[in-house]
């Protein structure tokens, strides 16, 4: 029996079951093997955040306030997440096509951005566990100081954050199918200087107004910026715009991006399709 | 090659061979972009965020503190190299596929790693070349050099890099797709334990024992002297590389053992992607 | 222009819409009209296919036979969603392969052969039911289906293993069943047994004259095991060069080798030099080893087997078997496309 003798409202429900179930499956993944890579779990929970410690150290060894370790600590646990968007989201796209993986997503009936954002549910859950890792370690063992005097905004601004990281990890997984092998270079390419930009260990503020400005086309950038003010005792004095207006910004980072990412998506598909090289490998 | 090296033995081969196809991989200089993602871009960034560290708590672009962490972030620049093994083995076992047939050609795999941590280690002091020099020039930092120390110093840099490297792709050998996090978390260990960018002198006790205790302490200490930004550590150099080569030894042990497990339970070429 | 949708004013348009509706009173599962395909790297332009018309009807398991590079794949791409045509149109159960490609991938599924898909972290089970997802399968019904194939591939004590550590063969053998999940009212397989071990091929090629029962189900198999293609396949097309040079059951392929008689010859001492230049005497095969050389001819007549004869004793061949055998889907192959079908080059 085909779809179209189906009523819309079921054709609807099936539409709607089949994308979830297609999320639920690729981040499945994600959620299994950080039970089952278990050698590296000491390299992405413990040893970071020892660089976490060495940033904090450095601060104090400069004389700077006890809430600098706050602003070192808010960086470490944004690290974790940039960190999945460049390595298991930005590369993805051209991984799975390395193993063949990315020929069967197109043949599939489920969404390419389905597949992405199983990808992105899988990667927040392993980058949460070493976020609340190096949360534990500024919480209890330095006694970072924290405030959180709105408690809801605080959670609306992380939310939209990841919302707008991973939207934008998905639009880069589309870009950087276009490079090839490369991609990984690219990777590499937006770590330390993204973190140099963005501010992860400093306030972007200090970068001065043009530099800060460009930093936050990145989401991450106005993340920092917003969670250090909301956290940090007098964090809203190293502020560089007020919380809302990154809360604002966020929020069309959030839906643009991932439009963007299915633009993306479906040109690459057609211009792979046209190319004829969506399945073959070493390009 | 223009170099004759069929009539090498083959362990030198494959570590010469491997040596430059490490130059071609790493550095290639028909490529601007790559050769300025890793010998200016990322180094430079790095040691920016300290800059700018330093410049937000002092107001200030001198001091000897920016000296101190200036110079030491230059050194892991080097070090760094021996933790980036851990790439090669994810390179030659998930992107490059190469891993079966470069450990089935004659000689050890293990002089393939030693190889091309060989090309990065020479492609690391260049970039730490240019950041003390981007330092002096740029920052006005007083560096001087004390050439005989320094040239002592190198070799015994290669050697604790080579055994880093050994340990870290050892570990590679049993992670399945997670290069990255088996450098960045290393680095973390070493950022944190050798005195880098702050004096280990200033960590609690139970840490600043195992600073101590980290033969790359004293070697951070011995290349800040060599820079004449510091004293020189009460250690001799002959005890540092007798202690290096000690090192170096177990890393060679430890590749070797991990090698033949990895054998064993036939997970050399397994992907285990996610 | 959708197949479903009638379309405005354009002639040809209009002739194509009627093609459909006729597609659906026949029955048939893929129809290709005029494909063509080629590939451009730099100045160096490939005709994979050059006007490859066809229509497979609904229950057949049809099998495509041809050399590297002759068009196999690119045709199994086209039809399955994954490459565009250069030109020309295709349709998969009505579906236009272009325009309504989501609508094809819900009824479609492809493998192929040395297919290494999957997660290497995951096991086996946990792997296909991954896929399974992506098909909008409720879990129950996906475990059921699993543990069916499981067991019918003889892989069920292998559910729990990971991917990373099965046999290639194995994960072949995952390959199919993944693409036997949804199951697809039309199914390409590429190859699907090629480096197979004997018994395996058996088993897979065993399975699908079993699954072929269920006549909803169509199945195009792309191959160049001659025997395979014989042993499963109710139609034949023969791609040569982007085309088809021969179409039909593979009796009727066989027929097409010629109706006259076919003899092998295992000769001593024949030159490595000799060439048939006897009017009405054509040789279709030499395979020279162990001193022995063994020659497949076709004769216009029968009385010309003496002839020949004379001729091979006359420069010092003496014979040492002689076959007069019924003409091979391999002849036929070789007497449409010119060459065997491990032969490369043109």
């Amino acid at each position: 029996m085909k779809d179209k003798s189906l009523k819309p409202a079921l054709q609807f429900y099936k539409k709607i079951m089949l994308e979830l179930r297609a999320i639920r499956g690729r981040a499945y993944v994600r959620v299994t093997a950080i039970r089952r890579d278990l050698i590296l779990l000491p390299f992405q929970v413990v040893l970071p955040v020892l660089g976490v410690a060495a940033y904090i150290y450095l601060y104090r060894f400069l004389g700077a306030p006890p809430q600098f370790g706050t602003l070192v600590l808010i960086g470490g646990v944004m690290t974790t997440y940039w960190l999945n968007i460049l390595w298991s989201m930005a590369s993805q796209l051209y991984w799975e096509r390395m193993t063949g993986n990315l020929e069967l997503y197109f043949l599939m009936p489920a969404s390419k951005m389905s597949i992405l954002l199983g990808m992105a549910v899988g990667g927040m859950y392993m980058s949460t566990v070493r976020a609340l890792g190096t949360l534990l370690l500024g919480l209890v063992i330095f006694r970072l100081p924290i405030v959180v005097n709105n408690p809801l905004m605080v959670i609306v601004l992380f939310i939209l954050s990841l919302s707008a990281l991973y939207g934008m990890g998905m639009l880069m997984s589309s870009i950087f199918l276009v490079w090839g092998r490369e991609a990984w270079h690219l990777s590499n390419l937006f770590q330390e200087p993204i973190y140099l930009l963005s501010g992860f260990y400093f306030p972007v503020k200090s970068l001065g107004y043009t530099l800060a400005m460009i930093a936050s086309f990145i989401p991450v950038t106005l993340a920092l910026d917003g969670m250090r003010q909301l956290l940090m005792p007098g964090g809203e004095k190293m502020g560089f715009i007020p919380v809302w207006q990154s809360i604002a910004v966020l929020s069309a980072m959030a839906v643009l991006f991932p439009l963007l990412a299915y633009y993306g998506l479906a040109y690459m598909e057609r211009l792979a399709k046209r190319a004829g090289r969506i399945t073959t490998r070493w390009q | 090659m223009a170099v004759e090296l069929s009539r090498l033995n083959p362990s030198w081969r494959k570590f010469f061979v491997s040596l430059w196809a490490g130059w071609k991989i790493t550095s290639n200089w028909t490529e601007p972009f790559i050769f300025f993602i890793y010998l200016l871009f990322k180094p430079l960034s790095s040691v920016l965020i300290l800059v700018v560290m330093f410049y937000v708590i002092t107001g200030n672009f001198s001091g000897e503190q920016l000296l101190f962490l200036y110079v030491g972030n230059s050194f892991f620049s080097i070090v760094r190299s021996g933790i980036s093994a851990a790439w090669v083995i994810a390179e030659d076992r998930d992107w490059f596929e190469t891993i079966k047939s470069i450990y089935a050609s004659p000689g050890s795999y293990l002089s393939h790693i030693l190889g091309r941590t060989s090309a990065d280690f020479l492609f690391s002091t260049f970039s730490a070349v240019v950041l003390l020099l981007a330092g002096t020039l740029i920052l006005r930092l007083p560096l001087g050099l004390d050439l005989s120390l320094m040239l002592y110093l190198l070799p015994l840099i290669l050697i604790v890099t080579s055994a880093l490297a050994l340990f870290f792709s050892a570990i590679a050998l049993f992670a399945g797709h997670g290069g990255e996090f088996i450098v960045e978390g290393s680095s973390a260990f070493i950022y944190l334990f050798s005195g880098i960018i702050f004096p280990a002198s200033t960590l609690p006790p139970i840490l600043k024992e195992v600073a101590l205790t980290n033969p790359l302490t004293h070697l951070t200490n011995l290349f800040r002297a060599a820079l004449r930004v510091g004293p020189l550590p009460n250690i001799h150099i002959i005890w540092l590389y007798a202690i290096s080569l000690v090192f170096l030894f177990l890393g060679v042990f430890f590749f070797n053992w991990s090698f033949r497990l990895a054998l064993k339970l036939g997970i050399l070429d397994q992907k285990a992607s996610h | 222009m959708s197949c479903k949708n009638p379309p405005h004013l354009n002639p040809s348009v209009f002739i194509i819409f009627f093609c459909v509706i006729i597609l659906h009173m026949e029955n048939i599962a893929v129809k290709a009209v005029n494909l063509n395909r080629t590939y451009k790297k730099g100045h160096q332009v490939t005709e994979a296919l050059k006007g490859l018309s066809l229509e497979i009807q609904k229950g057949e398991l049809f099998g495509v036979l041809g050399r590297n590079g002759a068009g196999k794949t690119t045709f199994l791409k086209i039809l399955s969603t994954l490459l565009y045509p250069t030109s020309g149109q295709a349709w998969v159960d009505g579906w236009d392969v272009v325009k309504e490609s989501h609508k094809v991938r819900e009824i479609i599924n492809l493998v192929t052969g040395g297919e290494n898909s999957g997660y290497g972290i995951l096991n086996l089970r946990e792997n296909l039911w991954m896929f399974s997802q992506f098909y909008g399968l409720p879990s129950r019904e996906a475990f059921k289906r699993i543990d069916y194939y499981l067991e019918r591939f003889n892989l069920a004590d292998k559910a729990k293993t990971r991917v990373s550590a099965l046999s290639s063969g194995m994960k072949q053998k995952m390959g199919l069943i993944r693409g036997l999940l949804n199951d697809p009212k039309v199914l390409f397989l590429d190859e699907p047994t090629i480096g197979l071990d004997v018994e395996s091929a058996r088993e897979i090629r065993s399975f699908l004259k079993e699954w072929m029962k269920d006549s909803d189900r169509t199945t195009i198999l792309t191959t160049h095991y001659m025997f395979e293609a014989e042993e499963l396949s109710h139609r034949l097309a023969i791609i040569e060069g982007g085309q088809i040079v021969a179409l039909g059951t593979p009796d009727e392929l066989k027929s097409l080798a010629g109706k006259e008689p076919f003899y092998e010859l295992t000769l001593k001492g024949l030159p490595l030099t000799y060439s048939f230049n006897l009017e009405g005497i054509n040789l279709v095969t030499r395979r020279d080893e162990n001193g022995m050389s063994i020659l497949t001819i076709k004769l216009e007549e029968d009385s010309l087997l003496s002839v020949l004869l004379q001729n091979i004793n006359s420069i010092g061949g003496n014979l040492v078997f002689l076959k007069k055998k019924e003409p091979t889907l391999e002849d036929a192959f070789v007497s449409l496309v010119g060459r065997g079908i491990d032969e490369a080059g043109k």
